[in-house]
């Protein structure tokens, strides 16, 4: 039944792996268990205790109200709200490691991502390893506890309009409320003052095309944003910790 | 829509490239997944915040899955 659902890749049978031939090897009446737990649990030949820490990766876009043109890779919020649901409800998973390589976004989901990891009530762990830039800041400082790898990256700036903009007080003051929320937010969930961080997000001279300021790992962690510079270990060292060793 | 990024909105809306990809589920895992042609499709990504699920083999992104909706 797993062999007729599954093919193997286009490279041909030689590339399969080690366990994928012993289990062809195997005589068919040994097999019949197994593919049981493979329909109804939809698992196989993995080890039969679930993982109690999730992984939650956000990379690329942050995709929201409108689906971006197909060549940006995304995360869609549609897929990591039921996600964050699943997590918060399901027993077995005591808390949630969110990893992030992302280039900001769609503000308003991912505004309503940070919101739902900082209501859960179990814990989470950021990790930012490469990039957390613009809407990825208020993610990355939403989890219980923040880690940024030494070499990542987070680039505070101003929101923009591009495009056809009309040129109304009312669109000023439009793009003000929408950068409010976002920098209330982060303010309300990292160490940072709002002074500081409005200082970053109109700096000049540091980017090349936009004000702003790149943070490398350890800036990250000066400013108040991010808690800790780490990576993958310490991460789940902290998740650990936070659940209480489950 | 307000897009907060700061790569060039000329490179995040630029329309080059039609990839569809659909998602399915394949024994109760959610699948971004490429059709093919003749009725099977190539799994692309893997949708689930378990980590168990990505070190199943079956779900390597690249395998061809012969029959999406036997299980779904």
């Amino acid at each position: 039944m797993l062999r007729a659902l599954i093919e193997e890749p286009a490279d041909g049978p030689e590339l399969s792996t080690p366990r994928r031939r012993r289990e062809r090897d195997k005589p068919r009446e040994e097999k019949k268990p197994r593919i049981d737990t493979v329909e109804q649990l939809g698992t196989t030949n993995l080890p039969d205790s679930s993982l109690s820490i999730h992984c939650l990766p956000i990379i690329g876009q942050i995709e929201g109200h409108i689906f971006l043109p197909s060549q940006n890779k995304t995360t869609k919020y549609e897929h990591v709200i039921p996600q964050l649901v699943a997590i918060e409800q399901n027993p077995d998973i005591k808390g949630t490691l969110i990893i992030l390589n992302t280039v900001g976004g769609d503000v308003e989901a991912g505004l309503c991502l940070a919101e739902m990891i900082a209501t859960m009530s179990k814990p989470s762990v950021s990790l930012v390893l490469g990039g957390g830039h613009s809407i990825g800041v208020p993610i990355a400082v939403a989890a219980t506890y923040s880690f940024i790898a030494s070499t990542a990256t987070m680039t505070i700036h101003p929101i923009r309009l591009s495009g056809l903009v009309i040129g109304v007080p009312q669109t000023y003051e439009y793009l003000d409320k929408m950068q409010d929320r976002v920098v209330k937010f982060v303010v309300a969930h990292s160490k940072i003052s709002e002074r500081e961080f409005r200082d970053l997000m109109f700096k000049t001279g540091e980017l090349a095309r936009d004000i702003g300021t790149i943070l490398v790992g350890k800036d990250a962690v000066e400013a108040g944003l991010i808690d800790e510079i780490g990576g993958l270990s310490d991460a789940m060292h902290k998740l650990k910790q936070l659940t209480g060793g489950r | 829509m307000v897009i907060y990024t700061p790569m060039p909105p000329e490179v995040v809306l630029s329309q080059e490239g039609t990839d569809t990809l659909e998602e399915r589920d394949v024994r109760g895992v959610r699948l971004l997944v490429r059709p093919l042609p003749d009725g099977r499709c190539r799994i692309e990504r893997v949708l689930s915040t378990d980590p168990l699920v990505f070190l199943n083999t079956d779900f390597t992104p690249g395998n061809v899955i012969i029959d999406p909706g036997a299980s779904a």
